[in-house]
């Protein structure tokens, strides 16, 4: 398979050098650029239930996984990882409008399917999926531990209403059509994605309900995935909140994109992934975010998965907003390896619920 | 070594071309490419069998050859091999001898002296395993082996760029009358002692800054951070890089000017380390002002991707390396092109081909990389960087040159 690759990309050279020498542009579209200020309106609060944010549950056993299959640059569909440290990560987002109603939205799907159909049994996610209540499912980006337990959505609602980045993989693709699966990541899906299917470019801007908008970012990402999205909400008198998966552009990157192209933005809370030290490593790169951070006002900062519990823990200590979980996560079947044991919960951990 | 000529083999080793130029230039360039697509699947590609490509594996270990051969080629004049084998061997036996005795060479200073020498009895930050096994938080396997390396890869840099330095400026001095393995061990334990000395200011605060807590009875904090916008020791990378391809082209593109033209060899070596520092920076500074207009951004302290500050000075040693190999390229296989105008113009010229052909090689780079390396399209991924595939085609551009004699498109002139 591998030769066979290496083949196609030889023959693919021509073609190639052709297409570079016709001087393509730019391979990431930008769209960072300053516009006319987009206005998407307000609403009333935003809460978010953390299904789950485990996507794995020992970091040294993740790192392992990674390492020994040639490391970050491979690509997630090749690694054999260790099943049974698998989990996944997925929020259920409800959004009260400014007239009462409401408008209700997943955000991803976790990895593992029996780990996904055990938090979505926990959460009530998997009766609001099964009565067709939920609005809208986001993808935020192809990484396993966000999308490959799409199965456990698909057979509750297979025409659920989604969006994902424009920047799928074959392989990605395929798992969402129902027409994947693969021994080795472990990983597969018979179940097709019926429903709408909106596929987000870096230069689109998706206002989705009022005072509700998703931006895509195009970037290369860890294990060869490129592009993610997030979720901004404008609550009235009160400012911006961002929902994220893992956040790979940065919270700063996306704190001041919005600050150029929303009319208004004025950053107040955050809930999420942030990936920054993602396996519990340091490096001083990660301080520069805690001064970062603190100069944008930011009120409420819930942040679990990928932000790293020492990041967290040292930010809270530098003054940051960091919102402490609850323990209720301790009543779920399997618990993470960090955390437990420390004075405060840093993170909104599995269960927990966050009102913005 | 005693016996050894005086005339360094570089300078008496005289090449002719088999083929006419450019021709010579372009099937050489050829067979070179194809050679690093090889390789590169072979041993460093994501979708490849040895998967090098971590990216701090691979680029340690291509970074560490090319200081080896650094010291093979500039300080002991290709010691242990005797000048007769130099001279008489053929060009596939000499060249299969001289790699394998830098790949040799390389992974002992990689995984003897670094990770188990240095590593196991004094400073643990060299190596991935020792880190692993100390137990400490976030010491895990491939964020501790990638650290690791990073710091190898750091001094690494510091001691080519010292010894080079030290070669181009001062050639043997204050040594010159002393017999050859004396001044050659004398300059390679001076590379050595200045790079230790750069790390400790340079890099070290980094590193004790790098682990939770940060170990703050071991080094200051980083004290850069209010230039480089960001407590990463990167910064510095941004413009030794810079300065060391100066150096390059210095004794390639610009045959030794402008600094040959000062008689006084200390004088001449105070002015190029001062001259190519500032160079260095320049660049730097140039370059990342092109960024924020490329990116329509400036950076932002704490930001990730393209606007993370160190992404932006790691991406100037990027792009400078791609320039060091567009330079190279034309020094080794088109003989330096142009030979006849003045030397100026010659400089001025070669200096223009290779800024313009490196930003070529860095427009196919990212645009091909996803078909043939295995990267993600795009820029500014974590811890991604071109330098392991520019170093490592810089490695093969000089094995094959050098240590090959430019075989079968080049022979020894009688």
């Amino acid at each position: 398979m591998q030769r066979r690759d290496f083949l196609k990309s030889m023959v693919a050279t021509g073609a190639a050098i052709t297409v570079a020498g016709m001087g393509v542009g730019p391979v990431v579209k930008k769209g960072w650029g300053a516009r006319k200020k987009e206005d998407i309106g307000q609403c009333k609060s935003v809460k978010v239930t953390c299904v789950s944010e485990t996507a794995w549950f020992d970091s040294p056993r993740m790192l392992a996984d990674i390492k020994e299959t040639g490391g970050a640059m491979v690509s997630s569909y090749a690694h054999p990882w260790t099943q049974e440290n698998l989990g996944g990560y997925c929020a259920l987002v409800e959004v009260e409008q400014l007239d009462g109603s409401k408008h209700t939205i997943l955000m991803d799907t976790c990895w593992r399917q029996d780990w996904a159909d055990y938090v979505f049994q926990k959460s009530g996610v998997d009766t609001l999926l099964e009565k067709k209540k939920i609005d809208l499912m986001v993808v935020t980006h192809e990484h396993h531990d966000h999308f490959w337990g799409i199965k456990s959505t698909l057979k509750r609602y297979q025409n659920i209403p989604m969006v994902i980045p424009n920047t799928f993989y074959p392989e990605g693709k395929l798992l969402l059509a129902g027409k994947y699966k693969n021994d080795i990541a472990k990983v597969d899906n018979d179940i097709p994605h019926t429903g709408p299917l909106t596929e987000l470019g870096p230069d689109q801007f998706m206002k989705v309900y009022p005072g509700v908008a998703i931006k895509m970012y195009d970037l290369p990402i860890m294990n060869r995935v490129r592009g993610e999205m997030n979720l901004f909400f404008n609550v009235r008198d009160k400012g911006l909140v961002t929902v994220t998966g893992c956040c790979h552009m940065g919270i700063l990157n996306m704190l001041y994109w919005a600050e150029r192209n929303i009319e208004g933005a004025k950053p107040y809370g955050a809930y999420g992934g942030l990936h920054i030290a993602a396996f519990e490593n340091w490096d001083p790169k990660f301080d520069d975010i805690i001064k970062g951070v603190k100069k944008m006002g930011l009120e409420k900062i819930a942040c679990n998965h990928c932000t790293g519990w020492v990041w967290a823990t040292k930010a809270r200590q530098e003054g940051l907003p960091i919102v402490l979980g609850t323990q209720k996560y301790k009543e779920y079947r399997k618990i993470p390896t960090t955390g437990p044991g420390a004075k405060e919960n840093v993170y909104l951990r599995n269960g927990d619920v966050i009102v913005f | 070594m005693t016996s050894e000529p005086e005339t360094n083999w570089l300078q008496e080793r005289k090449l002719k071309d088999v083929l006419p130029q450019p021709l010579s230039g372009f099937v050489s360039l050829a067979v070179i490419v194809l050679l690093s697509q090889l390789i590169w699947y072979f041993l460093f590609s994501p979708n490849g069998y040895v998967k090098l490509y971590t990216p701090n594996t691979g680029l340690a270990l291509v970074i560490t050859i090319l200081m080896v051969i650094h010291w093979g080629m500039d300080v002991f004049d290709f010691w242990p091999f005797r000048r007769d084998f130099l001279r008489n061997a053929h060009p596939v036996v000499k060249g299969m001898s001289l790699t394998a005795f830098s790949i040799g060479m390389g992974l002992f200073v990689m995984y003897v002296i670094y990770e188990n020498i240095i590593g196991r009895f004094g400073a643990i930050f060299f190596s991935g395993p020792r880190l692993i096994a100390s137990g400490g938080l976030g010491q895990y396997s491939q964020t501790a082996t990638e650290n690791a390396f990073y710091a190898q890869i750091m001094m690494n840099t510091c001691i080519i760029f010292f010894t080079i330095l030290w070669v181009t400026s001062y050639r043997y001095k204050p040594w010159q009358d002393d017999v050859k393995a004396t001044r050659a061990f004398s300059v390679w334990l001076l590379g050595l002692l200045l790079a230790i000395v750069a790390f400790v200011f340079l890099f070290y605060p980094h590193i004790a800054h790098q682990f939770y807590p940060p170990q703050i009875f071991m080094a200051v904090s980083p004290w850069w951070e209010q230039w480089a916008k960001t407590q990463s020791s990167i910064f510095h990378f941004g413009w030794i890089v810079p300065s060391l391809v100066m150096l390059y082209w210095t004794s390639m593109l610009w045959e030794g000017r402008p600094f040959s033209l000062i008689g006084n060899l200390w004088l001449r070596g105070i002015v190029t380390v001062l001259s190519v520092i500032v160079l260095g920076i320049s660049f730097m500074l140039t370059s990342n002002a092109v960024m924020d207009w490329y990116f329509d951004s400036e950076m932002i302290p704490g930001g990730m991707a393209t606007e993370q500050p160190a992404w932006r000075w790691n991406h100037v040693a990027e792009i400078v390396m791609f320039m060091a190999v567009a330079g190279s390229i034309l020094y080794h296989y088109f003989d330096n092109w142009p030979r006849n105008p003045r030397l100026p113009l010659r400089a001025l010229t070669r200096t223009l081909v290779a800024v313009g052909g490196g930003l070529l090689i860095c427009k196919l780079y990212y645009v091909l990389g996803p078909i043939f390396l295995g990267t993600v399209a795009g820029l500014g991924q974590e811890n991604d960087t071109s330098l392991c595939w520019t170093v490592m085609f810089l490695v093969l551009l000089i094995v094959h040159a050098v240590f090959f004699d430019g075989y079968p498109f080049r022979k020894q002139a009688k």
